[in-house]
């Protein structure tokens, strides 16, 4: 078998399927010559050539062992035999060259500023409402915009503190696939990929000069303390919905990565207009809650009334200026999916500048023209219900059947203004390694935004993977896995 | 220090501590039996299940076996019950599940290495099949769970900051370990059937890691009244109670007064009394003063101490 890659290593990439319809992440394809390395990744791809014939399953099997003996799970709802998952890591990374970073990077800043101003837009004077460049009933009518936060106070005026935005790649370049705004989650995973990998590549780690992410838990605690009210020493708590929760190792990894509280919500109370956690030695106040659970179960007395995962009070004491809470409730708004078709002229509207990176073309099936042009093209058509995340509720045409289509269309059309579209999207790929062999599989990009004082991204992000075969879902509740990603120096090809 | 935490790192050492010293006895249970006459054998068991405070599910037969193939499928049976019967709690792989499951709950304070220490464990255990074990050397699969959850300790010794953290997980393995080792002597004390034969005594002193300092303190002869001196009051043996009240005076002291009054007697009185009652001021080996009713009421009063932690410092506040 020839070596189709360059890499001198044939059995290695012996059957490596390219594909000229998507973008491979390490190998520049092209009609009229083979596949060559991209010029960042001849380190990595020197060090796999260099690797003994079964060296490379060893060490995806190291990487396992590692993860497993660290308890890095999540878990799958619904899935009584074994809770705790393993979260599967790619032992292959996935390289991003430091110019396609800079890019990536400003067009996040860009994305995540403006969704600042529009959220304190809509919950103040909302003169984009006005001015009708987004329209209000959509705004007002969105399941997660909050009612109880117009005229409230945010600290520096930032709704979103964290933000994790999906990024894809396609031959026509990065898009924006959607924005994370509420709870976003992966970025401990992010970091233990990085240690991982770092562990089973030390030579190609080094020789291709990475940019590291280990900084991301202190820029955070950095961007919560700066958003507390009136103190010199703020006390930052990380509100968890509790073990069970599908991002609780996440959780616990943040609060002991920056030295805070991991409280529950019985573990706090509020008590004379602050918020309190209950220690061994009494109450102690709370000026910063770094919550990782939705807003409707945060305070009983002001969203769901039968949320015992909550602190009953906390946004009385929110709303009053003594507790400032990261993410802001109702940020959710800002990344609902039919609001996401507006970014782009959000952007437009709050800093006078085009998009840097675009998104991807967007049908609203609350419109008729959306509406029909959706039912018409099922077939070639992603299709997301506008308050899901985690990939549950859609639909991708080209591989449902014909019933799961017709299905689906049933409950388009019951709720249209629950759903939008998108064209499937012929993702990029990246070298896995599957059953011994490196196979091509489709993979995306979510970067992590962090937003005080400053805006700051780290270098790289969670790199998700949809580890079964021409699996264009890439979320780990449907069976997806992550790689690590590296910021390396250099440009692509 | 949240309270619920405290709370945790308090449950995951006693939970830790008591998947040890069960694993520990068990091990040494099963060492003897294919050397132990039957009666041996079968005093043994009932020690260890009465020392534990677990009921024997076959009580009657145990003090009946005769024949040997019989012993050995019944021990294989016994042996499961206390290593992994998900119906009982005291059983060592369930205890080393709420020990981890405790320890999920505070992943953030203790830390990723001392959390994947025990998870690793956990999951060894979680893996072996005791069919498999038992047709090799049983014994060592309880060696190995002992010595990894002494590990666990040693990780922690070795990287835990000395604050409220550590000393809320020293006062849970030192109740525990006061709690069985009192547990053990009473059951001993009372099992005249078994001092029939020589007592027990010598697999206890294994169990609670004294053999050694017995034979150079008392010779080869083992009298209920040198044990139970040894095991009382010898404070430089880590299974003594002297030991244990040591240690949980020194982390009482770290943790600090209690933060608020009128929620009953506190922690550090009953430890006064405890110390008083088990104190060499009243008796000295041989007196035996200290029977099993005495010994009795040390344990309850150990408890009595654990429900004083427990108001005190809220740990169950924030269940509500």
């Amino acid at each position: 078998m020839p070596d189709q890659t360059g890499t001198g290593h044939p059995a290695l990439l012996d059957g490596y399927a390219f594909d000229q319809r998507y973008f491979d992440e390490m190998f520049a394809t092209g009609r009229t010559r083979p596949p060559q390395p991209r010029p960042h990744c001849e380190a990595l791809i020197q060090a796999l050539a260099e690797l003994p014939a079964d060296e490379l399953g060893s060490l995806q099997k190291r990487v396992n062992r590692a993860l497993l003996h660290e308890g890095i799970t999540f878990t799958v709802y619904g899935d009584d035999e074994s809770i705790e998952r393993v979260f599967p890591v790619d032992c292959v990374p996935r390289l991003v060259p430091a110019s396609e970073w800079e890019f990536i990077e400003r067009g996040l800043v860009q994305r995540v500023q403006a969704l600042n101003l529009f959220l304190a837009d809509v919950y103040g004077r909302g003169l984009i409402l006005r001015d009708g460049v987004v329209p209000e009933d959509l705004v007002r009518g969105c399941p997660n915009y909050r009612p109880e936060m117009e005229g409230v106070g945010v600290p520096l005026d930032a709704y979103v503190s964290v933000c994790g935005s999906d990024i894809v790649r396609t031959h026509d370049g990065f898009m924006v696939l959607e924005d994370n705004m509420r709870v976003p989650s992966g970025v401990s995973y992010m970091l233990a990929c990085r240690q991982a990998i770092r562990r089973a590549w030390p030579r190609a780690f080094r020789s291709s000069r990475v940019r590291p992410v280990e900084q991301y838990p202190s820029e955070l605690l950095r961007a919560l303390q700066s958003l507390a009210p009136r103190v010199e020493s703020p006390t930052v708590a990380l509100l968890t919905p509790g073990v069970y929760n599908s991002a609780y190792y996440e959780h616990a990894f943040l609060a002991s990565e920056m030295d805070i509280e991991l409280v529950r919500g019985g573990d706090l109370v509020v008590l004379d207009d602050r918020l309190h956690m209950r220690t061994t030695h009494g109450l102690r106040p709370i000026d910063v809650l770094y919550r990782r659970l939705d807003d409707d179960f945060i305070d009983p007395r002001a969203f769901r009334a039968d949320s015992v995962l909550g602190v009953p009070g906390l946004f009385e004491v929110y709303r009053k200026g003594n507790v400032a809470m990261a993410n802001a409730p109702g940020t959710g708004v800002a990344d609902d999916k039919s609001v996401y078709a507006f970014v782009p002229r959000i952007i437009r509207y709050y800093l006078d500048e085009d998009p840097i990176l675009p998104n991807v073309e967007t049908h609203l099936c609350r419109e008729p023209a959306g509406l029909a042009y959706t039912l018409e093209h099922l077939d070639d058509l992603v299709v997301k219900a506008v308050g899901e995340s985690g990939g549950y509720d859609m639909l991708v045409g080209r591989h449902a059947s014909r019933a799961e289509r017709d299905a689906f269309a049933d409950r388009i059309r019951a709720r249209p203004a629950n759903y939008i579209s998108q064209p499937t999207l012929d993702l990029s790929c990246a070298p896995c390694l599957i059953d011994g062999r490196l196979e091509p599989r489709h993979v995306d990009l979510r970067p992590f935004v962090l937003q005080g004082a400053d805006t700051r991204v780290v270098p790289g992000g969670l790199c998700r993977v949809a580890l079964r075969k021409g699996n264009l879902v890439v979320n780990s509740s449907q069976g997806g896995g992550a790689k690590d990603a590296w910021v390396v120096e250099g440009d692509t090809c | 220090m949240l309270a619920r935490v405290a709370d945790s790192l308090y449950w995951m050492a006693r939970y830790l501590e008591r998947a040890e010293f069960t694993a520990r006895l068990v091990g040494l249970q099963i060492q003897r039996l294919p050397v132990g006459t039957a009666v041996e054998v079968a005093a043994g068991w009932r020690l260890l299940f009465a020392g534990i405070g677990n009921d024997p599910p076959e009580s009657e037969s145990l003090g009946n076996m005769e024949d040997d193939d019989f012993l050995f499928v019944d021990g294989y049976t016994l042996t499961d019950i206390l290593t992994f019967e998900q119906g009982n709690p005291a059983a060592v792989a369930n205890c080393l599940a709420a020990a981890r499951e405790n320890a999920r709950e505070v992943r953030s304070a203790i830390g990723p290495g001392i959390w994947s220490s025990l998870n690793r464990e956990y999951l060894a255990l979680r893996r072996t099949r005791l069919v498999e074990v038992w047709k090799r050397e049983p014994e060592l699969l309880y060696r190995d769970v002992a010595e990894g959850i002494q590990r666990f300790h040693g990780i922690c010794d070795s990287s835990m900051r000395r604050g409220t953290e550590w000393s809320f997980m020293q006062l849970g393995r030192y109740v525990e370990r006061a709690q069985l080792v009192c547990s053990m002597l009473v059951a001993h004390c009372n099992d005249a059937a078994g001092r029939e034969h020589g007592g027990e005594w010598p697999v206890l002193l294994r169990a609670c890691n004294a053999f050694e300092a017995y034979g150079r303190e008392c010779g080869g002869v083992f009298e209920e009244s040198a044990v139970l001196g040894l095991l009382l009051h010898e404070g430089d043996l880590p299974y003594s109670l002297r030991f244990c009240l040591e240690r949980l005076r020194e982390n009482l002291d770290v943790i600090g007064p209690v933060p608020s009054d009128g929620l009953g007697t506190g922690p550090l009185e009953i430890l006064s009394r405890l110390e008083e009652h088990s104190g060499d001021g009243a008796q000295r080996a041989g007196d035996r003063l200290l029977a099993a009713g005495d010994l009795r009421h040390l344990g309850e009063l150990f408890r009595t101490f654990h429900d004083a932690l427990e108001g005190s410092y809220a740990f169950r506040a924030s269940d509500g």
